[in-house]
């Protein structure tokens, strides 16, 4: 239809007016709202969250990786604070949120590993030392991390299944050294010390890395070559003084080897490399024990000096004990309890320690005894403690020579392993050593109804 | 010895209570630390796995079908921890078709109540409350149609009885051995009833007494399960002196009280009902009678004798008051000869004061209920003379791991008991000369 240009031209350019005006209104609105989206969304971030990190640049430009990352740096703080306060809740949710929040942060995914060793969640360190793995393979510090914490814990299998899995191609890489020392290792601790020899000889470079010289020495020693392990380790801890374990696996052989004189020297040079340290000083006194006597008067200053130095801080007490206990020290043993009796509430583990004591000393019936007042009093939520407990029980059985008894504490204590079918396997081989096939029986079939149980 | 003296009037009247034990505030110990931690730590799936949580989810469904799909799988998840922490051994059966369903429904629906926080729930949670008490009668052995009527009018009475306790049930913060004794105090009318008159109480015999003092200072069978404790005191003598008492207690009898000043042991003396010994710094322990020990000996009980223990007998004697407040009294014979009067509220049931019988008092306060049991925190005994002391427990801890040989002398472990403190405390000058225990 025509209509007549007077009537139309205005119409149009109205049209067109308003358009511009819609638009021009729409992008006003979009800015605006844009604006309260960004100023809204740092505010949250930077005062409700606490986030000191966070710049509204971050926030304008969507850079949500940088946020997440800033916020995690928050919760690695905040985490370690209150794991130093001792407020372990508080703690593991934030640095679970912040191993969340960035995945990639190795640091922070260590620190977090840390916390959970300390808290004794050895399943979810490992399980995050693993996925720390999958994201970045090549970071060495976590593969030394993990490795050791598998060949450690008995967990020798897993490692090897990483190492084979995830690891194939990479054995020959710049960590190739670290990755097959950790196979050796896991060999040696799983399938004997003839797989790791043939293993070793595979691998010739490894003799030669001092970095790899405990694991080596390990072979050696395992291998009858004693003191030529011996001399291994003992170069290595000439050349790596920091780490703590060598000097305690050098005097341990040392005086197996009929060198206590040595190994006290070994020890000597512990405590004076970690002064603070209440082990050293612990591996001291044994030593001294070895070398002359427990009743000896170095022995004795020695315990003088500890007590005195170390005494007043919590753990010295229980580490102390724990020593009399596997040294067969019964009265010093039995002295630490009732002394611990005016410091801490709880002397259950000292208990422990005690029982441990009169075992070596051949008086079972009273190591039964303790036992089972420890029993008594025994939460059953505390599967931490009872693990400890029942595998002692099972041990006092069966060296008295109750099978049945050895059978039913065995038992029970698959029961408090029922959620750790890995530590259940580490204790059942423990048991095979040991010769008390009735508990390791007892273990098998409890474990494979574990992993089933786990797998559903 | 006028320390020991009170010593054996306040502790012999209070620390054998028979307290359970429970920590007076002061942080909770490792284990407590590890409990907290595993809630967290603790994924549903290292117990539950997606089999286990649907079964549950199936049957929280069926009882409650109103309730939000993610609170089912959360009241699940819970319902599987508890399950593990509880009865590891049906966490096996569970996906069995026999399983006991009914016997679980109680605490499934106390679970599910848990969860529904908000106003918009309320009927939703009071009808959960309402099939839990159908439940709980049903296990009973109540007919479906009996526990139905039952349910609802044993729910209207504990509203009118308690609206507290009722709010604990429709939050499902209320556990199964709670909500039995509501169940029969409310069946019973007990706090329906209108408070008893003077002359009714007359009416209640010393067994009554007994054992409602029994029933109600204690949750369920709580006092079963305490088999040893520790109690971490602060004595205030008449003359000023403040010692730190630490008494160890252990059934049947045994018990060891260690004196403390200034942080290192004074006196110890210990014992196991029969045979007694007392030792203090550089002295090998000595054997004590029985009849110079003194009252120090009912240390060695291990509970209060009012927990209808062997060999007590009572007598109910007139009733008291003070402050307005009556009060039963009853005379607490022991097997010995020996005996005391009891004085218990009327209306709480609880031990508010001992009558010696040399004359010398002792009143109860502060009163705490910790793991299911009642006990007096603070006690002020005055002896016949007038002189007054008071005794503040600090921390009392249960089950903390005793062992028999705890309670025995051994002269030379002692004597290294003594020279090992001495060490700890680093103030001793002859620590080159104190004699260390032998192997």
């Amino acid at each position: 239809m025509n209509w007549p240009q007077s009537m139309t031209t205005p119409a149009r350019s109205s049209r067109r007016f308003d358009t511009r005006r819609i638009l021009k209104a729409a992008g006003v609105g979009l800015v605006l709202l844009y604006g309260m989206f960004v100023s809204t969304g740092y505010i949250w971030l930077r005062y409700a969250l606490k986030n000191d990190r966070v710049s509204l640049s971050d926030v304008a430009f969507f850079r949500l990786r940088e946020v997440r990352r800033g916020m995690a740096a928050e919760q690695f703080a905040a985490g370690k604070s209150a794991w130093d306060a001792g407020k372990y809740q508080a703690a593991y949710l934030a640095f679970i949120s912040g191993v969340r929040n960035d995945p990639d942060n190795v640091a922070g995914r260590l620190m977090t590993a840390d916390f959970l060793g300390v808290a004794s969640a050895g399943n979810l360190e490992i399980s995050l030392l693993e996925d720390g793995l999958r994201r970045a393979p090549d970071d060495r510090q976590l593969i030394e991390r993990t490795f050791a914490l598998l060949t450690t814990t008995g967990r020798d299998r897993r490692a090897l299944d990483l190492l084979h899995r995830q690891y194939a191609s990479r054995l020959t890489g710049p960590n190739g050294p670290l990755l097959r020392t950790s196979e050796v290792l896991a060999t040696l601790n799983e399938d004997g010390a003839a797989a790791a020899k043939g293993l070793l000889e595979k691998y010739p470079d490894l003799k030669d890395r001092s970095e790899s010289a405990p694991v080596v020495a390990r072979v050696l020693w395992e291998t009858r070559d004693r003191l030529a392990a011996i001399d291994l380790l003992a170069a290595y801890v000439q050349s790596h003084p920091s780490g703590y374990a060598a000097y305690a696996q050098l005097a341990d052989w040392q005086v197996a080897a009929g060198m206590a004189d040595d190994a006290v020297q070994v020890a000597q040079r512990a405590c004076a490399q970690f002064p603070q340290d209440v082990a050293p000083r612990g591996l001291l006194i044994q030593m001294l024990a070895a070398s002359q006597t427990f009743e000896s008067s170095a022995c004795q200053r020695a315990i003088e000096s500890y007590l005195k130095d170390l005494g007043g801080r919590p753990e010295a007490l229980t580490m102390l004990a724990s020593l009399a206990g596997r040294q067969g020290w019964v009265t010093l043993a039995r002295t630490l309890y009732a002394v611990a009796g005016s410091r801490q509430p709880n002397l259950a583990v000292l208990a422990l320690a005690y029982s441990d004591a009169l075992v070596r000393v051949s008086q079972l019936s009273d190591a039964q005894r303790v036992l089972t007042e420890v029993e008594a009093q025994t939460d059953d939520a505390n599967a931490a403690f009872l693990r400890l407990l029942r595998q002692r029980q099972v041990e006092v059985a069966a060296a008295r020579g109750d099978r049945d008894g050895a059978r039913e504490y065995a038992r029970r204590l698959a029961s408090a392993f029922r959620s750790d079918p890995e530590g259940m396997e580490t204790l059942r081989r423990r048991f095979l050593r040991e010769g008390i096939a009735e508990a390791a029986a007892e273990l098998t079939s409890a474990s494979a109804a574990a992993k089933v149980a786990a797998s559903n | 010895m006028r320390t020991t003296v009170v010593l054996a009037i306040l502790l012999s009247a209070t620390l054998s209570r028979g307290g359970e034990a429970a920590d007076s505030g002061a942080p909770a110990n490792d284990p407590a630390v590890t409990v907290s931690l595993a809630a967290p730590a603790s994924p549903a799936a290292a117990v539950s796995g997606g089999a286990r949580i649907a079964r549950v989810t199936d049957w929280i469904r069926e009882r409650a079908p109103g309730c939000p799909p993610d609170l089912m799988v959360s009241a699940a998840q819970q319902f599987l921890e508890d399950l593990q922490e509880r009865h590891p051994d049906q966490l096996d059966r569970l996906l069995a078709e026999d399983f006991p369903v009914r016997e679980i429904e109680p605490t499934l629906l106390m679970l599910v109540a848990a969860q529904l926080k908000g106003s918009q729930w309320s009927g939703l949670r009071e009808e959960l409350a309402r099939r839990r008490v159908e439940a709980v009668l049903a296990q009973e052995g109540s007919a479906a149609a009996a526990a139905s009527a039952e349910a609802a009018g044993l729910m209207a009475k504990i509203e009118n009885m308690s609206q507290v306790q009722f709010r604990r049930l429709l939050e499902g913060r209320m556990e199964a051995d709670d909500l039995e004794l509501l169940l029969k105090k409310a069946r019973g009318g007990d706090a329906a009833r209108p408070k008893p008159t003077s002359a009714e109480t007359k009416t209640l015999t010393v067994s009554d007494i007994v054992s409602e003092f029994s029933r109600r200072n204690q949750v369920g069978s709580a006092l079963q399960r305490l088999r040893a404790y520790t109690i971490e005191a602060r004595l205030k003598t008449a003359s000023g002196n403040e010692q730190r008492l630490l008494l160890f207690k252990m059934r049947p009898d045994r018990f060891r009280l260690a004196v403390q000043v200034d942080g290192t042991t004074r006196f110890i003396v210990a014992g196991d009902g029969q045979h007694f010994w007392q030792q203090t710094p550089g002295q090998p322990p000595q054997a004590v009678t029985a009849d110079k020990i003194g009252s120090r000996r009912y240390l060695g009980e291990f509970i209060d004798p009012l927990f209808a223990e062997e060999g007590v007998s009572y007598e109910r004697l007139a009733d008291g008051s003070s402050g307005g407040q009556k009060f039963y009294r009853l005379a607490v014979r022991r097997s010995d000869g020996s005996s005391y009067v009891a004085q218990i509220d009327q209306d709480s049931f609880r031990e508010t004061g001992r009558e010696e019988s040399d004359g010398g008092s002792t009143q109860y306060s502060d009163f705490r209920q910790v793991a299911g049991v009642t006990i007096a925190f603070r006690e002020e005994a005055t002896d016949r003379e007038g002189r007054k002391g008071v005794l503040d427990l600090i921390r009392v801890t249960p089950n903390p791991g005793l062992i028999q040989d705890f309670f025995e002398p051994a002269s030379q472990a002692e004597q290294g008991f003594f020279a090992v403190e001495q060490l700890l405390a680093r103030a001793s000058p002859a620590a080159g000369d104190s004699k260390l225990p032998g192997k």
